[in-house]
């Protein structure tokens, strides 16, 4: 209530009699809503609001990336390591195509963004005039919710919904297309911030009744397990979830998204789950006898073949998107809610429990995982330095305190294997678009989002030189972020999977990279190379204790293996340890 | 087993919301083998849309809760058979 009331205060100083251009109303409109931070590219489209942004340059920080799709993942970075929603401005045509990859993305992965677009007057549209797209039937697939605007007045309820659908309920992508005539012209300003819509509710009333079943289930099993995903982060459960496993005994697990939902170094955590996920986690899936997933929707890449899945167990889905529950696996209670409320209201019927040889079952197996894989890839005797090493010793050294922002592929999991991580939201991904190129300007966003924070980027080469041209956004505004390129040469993931399901045919996936110190130096950003095992763990001190930003490339062997792994189409307990 | 379905959904008049829906079908492969659209004649904020659509119990299921989460849908139903879609098509034409 008092912050609505100050709200109110807020935009009643903004508010004007007279008229004011649209393109005013939108940058006033996104000062109501406390917006600090913009990230985007001009063009003719949009000029009208960047000429108004010019006037309040002391109140939104703007940051010019080097590419559209930049400012979209950027904005995604922003709003995972701050929790608000991230804005960005491109103009019409290419520009707003450019987010195509950055929307779909941050719509399968619940990431609140606002996305403006400026677009070619309203008398154009459909004429195919210069710099025309139909941004609106490009982008339907890829939003939450869109709109076009075509007239100045439109513009503050427009951004207030927009505003109000991102982060509400279970977040994502909106995009508002202004025409240019709405920019250039006139109307008096009110800001009204919405705070309901008819059609759309998104926060469910919670059923007191698949509570107490959820409970009832849970009070009878012997070998519970819970799988957090990211919902757990998004409605703030963290510690309702530690609440519940602490008292009724329960190991977790993470999905890829889920990871910082819970601390790696708690007792109940049993680690991370999927293709390239541990060995206890996907082997117990198949063993346990209650399931109890929240805020997850059971990606292909956590249940493997889903005939095979969890057949034995009952199942326990808390989501507040009604769409996921049953769309993979049929729940046998389901309880529609906000994680948070679901776990809070679960925690007093549940009741205190023991699962200790459970619990127990989950360790022989990580021993297992240990001998096997672990110790091999933590402390090689020979060879070339091995994406696993680094990524441990890097954990040490921040003792899992830092915010990691992986790209694509196998330092992605090898990343999300052996980064403890202690802390909610410190750890922002690509998960299910899997977009190479993620990393870099995600990492300048959750910088600039959660300014007192370590914020690392961890990328492989291929990646990398998918949106390095970011570098210039770096430099030029001095963000202040720590680069770890893992460099094998090569396309590792893809390399893997044709080694393993092609039979070693490398099609097209040998990288012949420039030298990135050197194109790292022309940027002006610090850089160093490490080759050797005996200067890696020197190298990365030097690395984390220099002043951001700072790069560091590791020379990684290049033909590595990330194992345990799930075939593509295997069941989760067929996981293989080795070849 | 594939059969035919009433599938009506009530929602706000608003561009690309019926685009919404029939992408929603489209992505799942659902055929649409007849549709009728039509804004509400007292309020023309508000219109409705009936589809009848050949697919799975299962797929109907599942496409539901998704078509419902769009913001501008108020809610939708679905049915076995076409004579839904035809009552449907006959309430429309009382209310013109
Ligand atoms: C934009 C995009 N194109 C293609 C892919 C397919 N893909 C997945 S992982 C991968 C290899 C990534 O190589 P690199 O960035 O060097 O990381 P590594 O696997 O070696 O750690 C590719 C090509 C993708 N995920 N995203």
């Amino acid at each position: 209530m008092q912050q609505k009331a100050a709200l109110q205060m807020k935009t009643d100083r903004l508010d004007s009699e007279l008229p004011i251009t649209g393109a005013e109303a939108l940058i006033r409109s996104l000062i109501a809503e406390s917006v600090d931070t913009i990230f985007g590219y001009p063009g003719g489209a949009i000029m009208p609001v960047y000429d108004a942004l010019y006037l309040y340059g002391q109140r939104l920080n703007h940051i010019l990336t080097r590419h559209e799709q930049g400012a979209i993942h950027a904005a995604q970075g922003y709003a995972r390591a701050s929790g608000k929603v991230g804005v960005v401005f491109v103009t019409s045509g290419p520009g707003a195509t450019n987010l195509v990859t950055g929307l779909a993305d941050a719509m399968i992965d619940s990431t609140p963004v606002v996305c403006i677009t400026g677009q070619v007057a309203s008398h154009l549209l459909g004429t195919d005039a210069f710099q025309e797209t139909d941004v609106m039937n490009i982008t339907i697939p890829v939003t939450k919710w869109s709109v076009q605007i075509t007239r100045a007045e439109d513009i503050p309820a427009a951004v207030a919904k927009a505003f109000y659908i991102a982060r509400t309920g279970r977040p994502g992508p909106v995009l508002i297309d202004i025409t240019k005539d709405a920019q250039f012209g006139k109307a008096p300003f009110h800001y009204e911030p919405c705070h309901g819509l008819r059609t759309y509710h998104p926060k469910p009333q919670l059923n007191m009744e698949a509570v107490r079943a959820a409970a009832e289930l849970i009070n009878q099993s012997a070998r519970p397990y819970i799988l957090a995903g990211q919902g757990v982060l998004l409605s703030g459960a963290v510690e309702a979830l530690k609440a519940l496993a602490e008292k009724a005994d329960i190991p977790v697990a993470n999905t890829l998204l889920g990871l910082s939902s819970f601390p790696a170094d708690h007792p109940l955590y049993v680690g991370f789950l999927g293709m390239h996920g541990n060995y206890s986690t996907n082997r117990n899936t198949n063993e346990c006898d209650l399931l109890i997933a929240v805020g997850m929707r059971f990606d292909d890449r956590v249940t493997g073949d889903v005939s095979k899945y969890a057949r034995q167990a009952k199942i326990i889905h808390i989501e507040l998107d009604e769409a996921e529950i049953n769309k993979i696996i049929k729940a046998d209670v389901a309880v529609h809610a906000d994680a948070k409320e679901a776990l809070e209201a679960l925690l007093p019927l549940v009741k205190p429990n023991r699962h200790s040889e459970w619990i127990a079952s989950f360790r022989r197996y990580q021993q297992e995982e240990f001998e096997k894989i672990v110790s091999k890839d933590w402390f090689p005797a020979t060879g070339l330095i091995k994406m696993g090493e680094v990524v441990h010793q890097l954990s040490e050294l921040t003792q899992g305190q830092a915010i990691i922002v992986t790209d694509v592929g196998q330092h992605q999991m090898v990343t999300s294997r052996y980064y403890a991580f202690k802390r909610p939201r410190t750890h922002i991904t690509s998960g299910g678009l899997g977009t190479m190129g993620f990393a870099l300007p995600a990492a300048m966003g959750a910088a600039l989002g959660a300014p007192h924070e370590q914020v690392i980027a961890i990328i492989g080469d291929g990646g990398f030189q998918m949106t390095l041209q970011e570098l210039g956004t770096i430099s030029q505004y001095h963000i202040p972020v720590k680069i770890l390129v893992l460099n094998n040469s090569f396309l590792g993931m893809v390399r893997q999977w044709q080694q393993l399901f092609h039979e070693s045919r490398y099609s097209f996936t040998e990288m012949v990279n420039p030298d990135f110190v050197k194109l790292l130096e022309a940027y002006g950003i610090p850089a160093a190379r490490v080759t050797e095992r005996d200067h890696l763990r020197d190298a990365l001190q030097e690395f984390l204790s220099a002043p951001a930003p700072r790069f560091l490339e590791v020379k990684v062997e290049k033909e590595d293996n990330v194992f345990p792994m799930v075939p593509a189409g295997a069941a989760v307990s067929d996981m293989i340890l080795e070849v | 087993m594939k059969k035919d379905f009433t599938f009506i959904v009530y929602a706000e008049n608003s561009f690309g919301i019926l685009n919404r829906m029939i992408n929603a079908f489209n992505r799942r492969r659902i055929r649409i083998r007849t549709l009728m659209a039509s804004e509400d004649e007292q309020n023309p904020h508000t219109g409705s849309a009936g589809f009848i659509l050949y697919t799975t119990e299962d797929m109907m299921r599942k496409v539901k809760p998704q078509i419902e989460k769009f913001i501008e849908v108020d809610h939708a139903h679905y049915e076995e058979g076409t004579a839904a879609f035809y009552q449907y098509l006959q309430q429309l034409s009382v209310e013109k």
